[in-house]
């Protein structure tokens, strides 16, 4: 199987080019970390990737991108031209979390404690889920306070993620505990992960876990009779 | 990337186009230029999703866009009956507004154009309101352009595709804004303009004294943002309101806009005759607020008496809509090829680029 994989979740901004078949295996990426811009950069990083893995649109099997949590806009980028190609080819497209493909590459798969991937949110928040050793998923996404995971997480935990410094600070985490600081998946990883989910499964909707900012205003109304 | 160029072979061209820059998901096909032809023309308004909150959502807006562009695209194709290799370029609203959405619309476009290998066209949204007229009408340049909407108020002199002046403008609230912001302040509901429409049907428009702002000035700016605070004022020291004064107070706005859309209106007509003695002055009307039949009624009048020809495309054009952004593609590819693949979304985009911003000189540039 050949996938498209894009990534515009988080500060990264990334796309690639992976085939796991026997005779036409290939992997071709190309990303840089960005922090904000995504929608100028992508397309062109589409073009080279596709290029370098001289891969035609009508190559591909299935289109994957990550669904979040991240930047709201930046994953909206992401998951607009995947759905695009999706619609256009008549190929799945499937969601990937951000999470999911962070615990991949952080899984210490030792059988020890669990790993818990953590970004950081606003304010005391994160964007959290809880893994096994080998990163099977063990629990829902959530945005949790740092406060609330210091109350309930096991003392061995391991962690991984932008948030997993203040996280460990908070539960008082030996450093070895801490095995991944990055703040964003690797595009391989997500790839990787798309070729094996289930399309029925790994909906490309957005992961916001945040409602929007908005609520009914009433102030200066006047009163009616 | 193909490109088209009509003036090497007059066969007409097929265009996607595609609308998300406030609160409508829109898609469409329109055939071009010679048979004109509207072959699908989707809209599906986010009016529920904002009502609570007596206005849209920006992220709200963005939230819904993305959910259901694809099917909307997928529905717009399907009603036209074209397969990808049926149309020859996607165009889609590429600003100003809401930028969530406009990025959602023109990233789901560029990968369209992308993946089916045709042109992408990037579309300024007030230049799909200033040629649709072209589509509904057997119009010719120059001509004025009255934009009257949620987001914009202003004169728009067009001379041809692409060739744009800005001859006035409000200086603060959009009309449609200063409807909606008058209808949650009176408690009345989203969206304001026909709710404020149906009340002032009951009521006395001469009851209070509203201001006419700016009409004491030369030039073709306006503003509204004055008149809502004065409505609020009046308003307040009779609180609580009755039935009856709400309908008054709705009444009095409205005429008070109509009267200096009016009186611009004729100043803008005599603006562009000076400037095009030899021309047949015509006047386009486009945006949700045409759809006030008071404020239609005396921009009719105006017109009349300036000795004008009134075009008001029909109200599913008039109002935001993915046809004119195709339609706006086909007029633009009619010049020569287009790729505007590297162009970026954007909030901010005042269609004549000459002109300095109005509003808000911020980082992002000027609103109108």
């Amino acid at each position: 199987m050949r996938v498209l994989a894009i990534d515009t979740s988080l500060a990264n901004c990334a796309a690639a080019v992976l085939d796991n078949g026997a005779d036409t295996a290939c992997f071709e990426e190309v990303g840089e970390e960005i922090g904000r811009g995504h929608a100028e950069r992508l397309m062109d990083m589409i073009g080279e990737v596709m290029a370098e893995a001289s891969t035609a649109f009508s190559d591909l099997d299935r289109v994957v991108v990550t669904v979040g949590p991240g930047s709201f806009t930046g994953l909206r980028v992401g998951l607009s031209v995947a759905r695009g190609f999706g619609l256009v080819l008549g190929k799945p497209v499937v969601g990937i979390t951000t999470l999911a493909a962070i615990a991949r590459a952080a899984a210490p798969s030792d059988g020890g404690a669990d790993l818990l991937v953590a970004l950081t949110g606003k304010g005391e928040e994160v964007y959290c889920q809880q893994f096994t050793a080998d990163g099977e998923v063990c629990g829902d996404a959530g945005v949790r306070t740092l406060s609330d995971l210091a109350n309930c997480l096991p003392r061995g935990i391991r962690l991984a993620g932008s948030a997993a410094e203040s996280v460990a600070g908070k539960l008082g985490a030996a450093p070895e505990q801490i095995v991944s600081r990055c703040g964003f998946p690797g595009i391989r990883d997500v790839a990787e992960l798309g070729l094996t989910a289930d399309p029925a499964r790994s909906s490309p909707s957005p992961l916001y876990l945040r409602p929007p900012d908005a609520s009914p205003q009433t102030r200066g109304r006047i009163e009616r009779q | 990337m193909t490109s088209v160029n009509p003036k090497d072979n007059a066969a007409d061209l097929t265009v996607l186009g595609i609308e998300t820059s406030c609160d409508e998901t829109a898609a469409a096909v329109v055939r071009g230029p010679h048979g004109r032809q509207i072959l699908s023309n989707t809209i599906r308004s986010q009016i529920d999703e904002h009502t609570e909150f007596g206005g849209v959502v920006p992220e709200i807006a963005a939230r819904a866009h993305i959910d259901i562009l694809d099917r909307i695209v997928a529905e717009a194709m399907q009603e036209a009956d074209c397969g990808w290799d049926d149309i020859d370029a996607v165009a889609a609203t590429a600003g100003p507004g809401l930028i969530g959405g406009v990025i959602v619309g023109f990233m789901t476009a560029k990968a369209i154009a992308m993946a089916a290998n045709k042109p992408i066209v990037g579309v300024n949204h007030l230049e799909g309101h200033a040629l649709t007229a072209r589509l509904t009408h057997d119009l010719d340049f120059p001509f004025l352009l009255l934009l009257v909407s949620g987001g914009h108020s202003q004169f728009l002199l067009v001379r041809g595709v692409g060739d744009y002046e800005r001859l006035g403008t409000t200086i603060d609230d959009a009309i449609g804004e200063a409807f909606d912001k008058t209808a949650k302040l009176l408690g009345l509901p989203y969206p304001g303009g026909p709710h404020v429409e149906k009340m002032a049907a009951a009521g006395d428009p001469l009851r209070f004294k509203l201001p006419r702002p700016l009409l004491d000035r030369a030039g073709l700016d306006m503003s509204f943002a004055g008149l809502k605070t004065a409505l609020r004022t009046q308003a307040k020291k009779l609180e609580p309101v009755d039935d009856q004064t709400v309908s008054d107070l709705c009444a009095g706005f409205q005429r008070a806009v109509s009267d200096v859309l009016a009186a611009r209106t004729k100043s803008a007509l005599d603006l562009f005759k000076q400037r095009h003695p030899d021309v047949e002055p015509v006047i386009v009307v486009a945006g949700g607020v045409a759809a006030n039949a008071e404020i239609r009624s005396s921009l009719l009048t105006a017109a009349a008496e300036a000795g004008a020809r009134f075009i008001a495309p029909p109200m599913r054009l008039c109002t935001d809509n993915a046809a004119m952004i195709a339609w706006a593609g086909i007029e633009r590819l009619c010049e020569g090829p287009v790729d505007d693949m590297a162009l970026s979304p954007r909030p901010r985009w005042p269609l004549d680029a000459r002109q300095a911003g109005i509003l808000g000189a911020g980082r992002k540039g000027a609103k109108v």
